[in-house]
């Protein structure tokens, strides 16, 4: 999203199969990873898979079992957490309940002998960053649970970190706040110019905020890119069912024939896709956001493969509905917008509709 | 809370063993107490309560002033030492690994499974003149008497080893209360500590302050609750000691608590003794009220 990442520059954060394990628990596993300088990169995964872990190693409070930290291309491993450039903005938030606002955000900046008027005129400036003018005097007690989350923000940006770490900073707070978060995070980045490493189990978050996204499982990164291709070319089944919904479907090869391939998609028809995105096996498993499926009450002449269908059961959510149909004797979820008020009256329980797809948009995935 | 405030009778059912309990063995005696430091002696048992006021009139003679000041000092500067070790004590404890806490935990309490007198008795026998401290010592200074002698240094350490005096002075009190009341310093402050937030201190760490400070501007605050009961639960009991002055000091080791023990029993006169324990009562409360009031000003002015 920010033209200002560049990718192929050299990394400001290094990660080399860095591996931690607790006890029988390997809560990170082989993990290599490149930070780029000024990029918005979010760690995505579902609860336990290692991000907090991965987080905490960057920070310090974590020694690797194996691998090597670098950032600016020198080995962060043995570097105790005081001495990193780095600072975190803990799940928790982590505000000091016996100071105010202001001995909070200052703190960072008075244990390490910044002059007075320094100190002042920085604080100053974090606040009116994250729009906390006024509420200097204030303790954590009589705070929001937003604006708590302002303070630890403002407190780490203070310290102009090289890079900034925020684990799950969101999730305590009521969707409405978090959505405004997201826009406050996001600009705050583009203002500081800081490069922002962002843990997050919310893939909506991830893909509106970041631009690049790693996304982890198990302990293992299963695939870094932008969001767009992550939700367009997922490359494993876990991606694919992790970033969104997905239609999955068994494809066995039938025939190939000059660059394409026959492939049977269950008892639901036959496709020709590029054999280049195929492979040699003779099993394949394809993928199908529901939003990509057409859905017509009359058979849709130009679809690579139309099915017919029965609408199941159908859940409204404003701007779009979902509909749970069923065809072939499985299960299939597609999406329509609802362009128009009241919706497509022909939509009910127990319609019959067809389903059309195109074959561009259907992924192979890899396992 | 607001549901539990509407169902009183919870409380008010558990609430009636302590209250009556506290009535009949606390406050009834203290208001007897109260009553007697009134009274005159009107013979070898019988006290008439005159509401004279000479009793408080002699406890506040400067003799006995100078013995309130004296045990107010002893009992603050083993409370300071009490906090000054306790803390690293607490902390340990509580940065210790989940398995060994238990066992770290019941030392620290293990004390307490002796009677204090025995307790007392065996720290005379390590402390004294011709005790195991001094044994020890002695063996180490003839050890090092007879490496420096051939090296011609053996005039350094004179012809005769003298033990030290450590026993039947004002710092063998001191070490006494220390001992014996170390605990009610390590509990409350192990109890603190002990729900203190970890990621507080991380994020100390990740600003940038050293553990040094992380301790000084993070633990010792909000260590604050537990410092001040561990230092009411030390001072209070310091104040009144009998015992361990009794045994452990010298003939000028005498505490306000020992004139007061003497007037109940060998001295038999138990109004002055009544007004002697109200003058400390007192005088503790108001003690605790200065420490108290200072303690928030500091606060305030750290905040
Ligand atoms: N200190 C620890 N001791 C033992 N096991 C741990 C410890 N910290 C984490 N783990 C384990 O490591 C794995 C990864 O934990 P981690 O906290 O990194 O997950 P996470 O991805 O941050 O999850 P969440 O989204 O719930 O915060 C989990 O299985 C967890 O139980
Ligand atoms: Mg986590």
């Amino acid at each position: 999203m920010s033209p200002r990442v560049d990718v192929s520059g050299p990394p400001l954060v290094r990660i080399e199969g860095v591996t931690r394990r607790f006890g029988p628990v390997v809560a990170v596993d082989r993990v290599s990873l490149d930070i780029p300088e000024n990029a918005f990169y979010a760690l995505l995964g579902p609860s336990g898979c290692g991000k907090t872990t991965l987080l905490r190693m960057i920070a310090g409070f974590e020694q690797p079992d194996e691998g090597r930290i670098l950032l600016d291309g020198e080995d962060m491993t043995r570097v105790p957490p005081n001495r990193r450039p780095v600072n975190m903005v803990f799940q928790s938030y982590a505000v000091f309940p016996h100071m105010t606002v202001w001995k909070n955000v200052a703190y960072g900046l008075e244990v390490t002998g910044v002059p007075q008027g320094e100190i002042r005129r920085r604080v100053e400036e974090a606040l009116a960053l994250v729009r906390l003018e006024g509420m200097e005097a204030r303790r954590p007690h009589q705070l929001s649970g937003g604006q708590k989350q302002r303070v630890a923000l403002a407190r780490a940006l203070v310290k102009r970190p090289r890079l900034l770490l925020l684990d799950e900073p969101l999730s305590a707070l009521d969707r409405k706040l978090r959505e405004d978060m997201q826009m406050e995070l996001v600009r705050l980045r583009h203002e500081v110019g800081i490069t922002f490493l962002l843990v997050t189990h919310d893939q909506d978050e991830a893909l509106s905020m970041a631009d690049r996204i790693a996304v982890m499982n198990a302990g293992r990164v299963l695939q870094v890119a932008d969001p767009r291709t992550l939700y367009e070319q997922p490359r494993t089944r876990f991606v694919a069912e992790f970033i969104g919904t997905a239609n999955l479907f068994e494809g066995r090869v039938v025939a190939r024939c000059d660059g394409t391939v026959r492939v049977r998609m269950e008892d639901l028809g036959e496709v020709r896709l590029p054999a280049e995105s195929v492979g040699n096996g003779t099993h394949l498993r394809l993928a199908l956001r529901p939003e990509k499926w057409r859905v017509d009450p009359e058979r849709p002449p130009a679809a690579d493969l139309a099915v017919a269908a029965r609408l199941v059961e159908m859940a409204y959510h404003g701007d779009t509905s979902r509909l749970h149909l069923e065809a072939g004797g499985r299960r299939l979820v597609a999406v329509v917008h609802n362009a128009r008020r009241g919706g497509d009256p022909r939509l009910v329980p127990g319609a019959r509709v067809w389903l059309g797809l195109a074959v561009a948009d259907l992924v192979v995935l890899e396992d | 809370m607001e549901s539990w405030r509407a169902a009183p009778a919870v409380f008010w059912i558990t609430l009636v063993p302590g209250v009556v309990w506290l009535l009949v063995f606390f406050f009834a005696p203290l208001a007897l107490i109260w009553l007697l430091a009134f009274g005159e002696r009107a013979g070898p048992v019988a006290i008439d309560i005159t509401w004279t006021l000479d009793n408080y009139r002699q406890a506040l003679d400067p003799l006995y002033l100078g013995l309130f000041w004296k045990s107010f000092r002893i009992a603050a500067v083993a409370t300071a030492i009490c906090l000054v070790v306790a803390f690293p004590v607490a902390l340990a404890v509580t940065f210790a690994d989940g398995r060994v806490k238990p066992l770290l935990l019941m030392l620290v309490v293990l004390p307490f499974w002796t009677n204090l007198l025995v307790r007392t008795y065996a720290m005379i026998a390590v402390l004294r003149t011709r005790g195991y401290l001094n044994s020890g010592l002695e063996y180490l200074w003839m050890a090092a008497k007879t490496v420096a002698t051939p090296l011609g240094l053996g005039e350094l350490f004179g012809d005769r080893f003298r033990p030290l005096e450590i026993l039947y002075n004002d710092p063998a009190v001191i070490f006494g209360i220390v001992y014996v009341y170390l605990p009610f310093m390590v509990l409350p402050l192990y109890a603190t500590l002990e729900r203190l937030d970890r990621s507080l201190l991380e994020a100390s760490l990740d600003l940038g302050a050293s553990h040094w400070r992380t301790f000084w501007r993070v633990i010792v605050p909000l260590a604050r609750p537990g410092i001040v009961s561990g230092v009411i639960l030390v001072f209070v009991p310091a104040l009144g000691t009998f015992l361990i002055s009794d045994l452990l000091g010298g003939p000028s080791s005498q505490l306000i608590g020992n004139v007061i023990e003497r007037q109940f029993k060998a001295a038999n006169n138990v109004p002055l003794g009544a007004a002697l324990s109200f003058l400390l009562l007192y005088a503790t409360f108001v003690a605790l009220a200065l420490w108290a009031w200072s303690n928030e000003r500091m606060r305030r002015r750290a905040g």
